[in-house]
């Protein structure tokens, strides 16, 4: 047996449009200053530490964070003790053009402080990818799932067709695919951006301006829609990890049926990384197409420009490259088999998740948008992969 | 047979978390105030890297490497009914390096092909090939210093994080979030391991097992240790490394002054 299988290969990410991974506890307004066009997070730890002196200003800073005092401002406590919120921030990140700041941001997700992109998330997103690419029959199994009886938990909706298609984890092709944490990314790569969500009601664009009395309001002008404010990569930066794609996850063995069986298409692809790749690139292929179709329906000439760019990178790829969306907000579409769905799954879908809003005529009617300066953006999540 | 001790090598060096580290406590079952999945952890409450997870990893990945996976090499380790549950490899080929390296158990062991035929099937012993064990791995210790102040700020633990993770339903796109402890990436583990030379029958083991360990130590940097490895934990790098030699007539010695036969910053540059 060759070493080389034993081998784990280096990953490179770059990534294309702000990707943003969210991370557990949304920041509050409380835990940030801004100044200009930063922001500050501050750092509490210290603040207290460097500061238990201070009596009053602790007094004030706890009445404050526990939410008993009225408007309360961090930077307006701190600068009436003289403290430099400078000093006391544990990173800073720049506005991207970011027109309404919201009471809460996004975090992206981080271990130890440190942003970074988890393997799972990333594996996550090539899982979801594949199964695009299943053959017929496979897709069958999660169409048969809609047709149970019964109660049925919408978190648990595809494991049965899951363990179908690729059987339980432990024998499953994914064991056979590693893929390991991001290098950590320097705050000064992150930055701050607005996602408005762009929503189709009758056949027209509208935007998400929040629930109003219990039903939800869409407004013409993005202007006075809703915004989530996240924290995210900035296009062009490049961070790395490790990989290992073993013959095993593309041809299987006794226990474990590969991968190449269960895909439909023809992939001629010699190594299995290289397999993974050719695999991505002709799903991703298909799923842009149908991106451009949608946003070139409703006239988003902006969207659809940012497509063809994604396009044209896809179509200029080596053997060992391909495209990927992955994180929050990269919506419904490229996070599951609905992409094959038709009305009468969707009709389906609805009984069993009724807490959704699902819309058999169109769906998913709503797009996830970056805004920048108030204006349409791009879409968010696209990276470049390249397997060394 | 006859087993001479010829001397020991002894490998020191830090293992050095490049991703989150996770080693379960090997139940499911939840710290009373803690979290769901909690990595193990030494008496005085700091995770540590158990010898067995190293010495068991390392050798899983030296059965594949040396091409010992194979129904008529493998030994049914726990077996669940009729079928076979866990399976190891194990044999009674003197020369096998991974017996050799890692041991062979005493007693009766049936051999994952004759189970398949027939779960009732009795065994055989491998005694005769059986000699101590070469390798031995000891718990790998949290070196503190290793996580740092800025770190240990934004620790949801003492010296641990809690990673979130999402499984996202491939229908419906709901998610099922599940957590679990982590060392964070940048902890360091000082780690000891003592390859045993000896002479059989005669014959001088010289490096011959040392240079394998060294091989399973570059089979695991390319792998991963513990658990979620597929999903982007686990990935650790031996940094600092020094192997020092004994002979065994240095034990009739004071030989505290024992000097480095090698040292290295990493594997590549051993
Ligand atoms: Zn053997």
């Amino acid at each position: 047996m060759a070493t080389e299988c034993f081998e784990s290969r280096v990953y490179e990410i770059e990534v294309l449009t702000p990707t943003i991974i969210g991370g557990q506890d949304k920041i509050q307004s409380f835990e940030f200053v801004k100044d200009g066009d930063c922001l500050y997070f501050i750092n509490f730890d210290r603040l207290f530490e460097e500061n238990l002196f201070k009596e009053s200003f602790i007094d004030e800073l706890s009445r404050g964070l526990s939410g008993n005092l009225k408007d309360f401002n961090i930077r307006n406590v701190m600068t009436k003790y003289n403290i430099d919120f400078r000093r006391f921030s544990k990173y800073k990140l720049k506005l991207e053009g970011v027109q309404k700041l919201s009471r809460e941001i996004v975090p992206f997700v981080k271990s130890a402080g440190r942003f970074y992109i988890p393997g799972s998330s990333f594996k996550g997103a090539i899982r979801s990818f594949v199964t695009k690419a299943l053959k017929k029959d496979l897709i069958k199994h999660y169409e048969d799932c809609l047709n149970q009886k019964g109660k049925v938990d919408p978190q648990h909706l595809s494991s049965n067709a899951d363990k179908k298609v690729f059987s339980s984890p432990n024998e499953s092709p994914f064991k056979y695919l590693q893929i390991s944490d991001s290098s950590f990314v320097n705050p000064d790569d992150v930055a701050v951006f607005e996602i408005k969500v762009m929503n189709i009601c009758d056949g027209q664009v509208k935007w998400f301006a929040g629930v109003k009395e219990g039903k939800t309001n869409n407004v013409d002008k993005p202007e006075q829609s809703s915004s989530i404010v996240a924290e995210g990569i900035k296009p062009g930066v490049k961070i790395f990890g490790s990989m290992k794609v073993e013959k095993d996850f593309v041809d299987g063995n006794e226990v474990v049926s590969g991968l190449k069986e269960k895909i439909g298409i023809n992939v001629l692809a010699a190594s299995p990384a290289e397999f993974l790749a050719e695999v991505m690139r002709a799903v991703v292929k298909d799923y842009i197409q149908r991106e451009i179709n949608f946003y070139s329906k409703y006239n988003q000439a902006q969207i659809v420009s940012e497509y063809h760019k994604l396009l044209n990178i896809l179509n200029s790829l080596e053997q060992n490259q391909f495209l990927i969306q992955i994180g929050f907000s990269t919506g419904y579409l490229s996070k599951t088999v609905g992409i094959f769905f038709t009305k009468t799954h969707f009709e389906k879908l609805k009984m069993i998740d009724q807490k959704s809003r699902i819309y058999p005529d169109l769906f998913p009617k709503t797009r996830r948008i970056i805004f920048k300066n108030g204006q349409v953006y791009t879409v968010p999540g696209w990276i470049k992969i390249t397997i060394r | 047979m006859d087993v001479i001790l010829k001397g020991k090598y002894i490998i020191k060096c830090k293992i050095k978390a490049v991703t989150g580290l996770h080693i379960g406590e090997g139940n499911n079952s939840i710290e009373i105030g803690g979290i769901d999945n909690a990595v193990v952890k030494d008496a005085e409450g700091k995770p540590y890297i158990p010898g067995s997870s190293l010495k068991g990893k390392m050798r899983s990945l030296m059965e594949f490497a040396e091409g010992k996976v194979k129904d008529d090499l493998m030994v049914v380790a726990v077996k669940k009914g009729d079928k076979p549950e866990i399976c190891i490899h194990m044999c009674d080929d003197k020369e096998c390096p991974v017996c050799g390296l890692f041991g062979r158990n005493h007693g009766k062991h049936v051999t994952k092909k004759e189970f398949l035929k027939d779960p009732k099937a009795e065994g055989r012993d491998f005694s005769d090939a059986v000699i101590p064990t070469r390798l031995i791995v000891r718990d790998a210790k949290l070196i503190e210093s290793s996580i740092t102040d800025e770190m240990k700020e934004n620790l949801d633990l003492e010296w641990t994080e809690v990673k979130f993770e999402n499984n996202i339903d491939r229908i419906t796109s709901k998610a099922n979030p599940r957590q679990s402890e982590r060392v964070p990436a940048g902890a360091e583990f000082s780690a000891e391991f003592v390859v045993n030379r000896y002479e059989v029958d005669g014959s001088d083991d010289g490096e011959k097992y040392l240079s394998k360990f060294i091989k399973a130590m570059k089979l695991l940097e390319d792998d991963y240790l513990g658990g979620q490895g597929s999903r982007g934990n686990g990935k650790v790098k031996f940094v600092d490394i020094e192997i020092f030699y004994k002979d065994s007539s240095d034990y009739e010695k004071d030989s505290n002054d024992l000097k480095p036969i090698a040292t290295a910053p990493s594997l590549d540059q051993l």
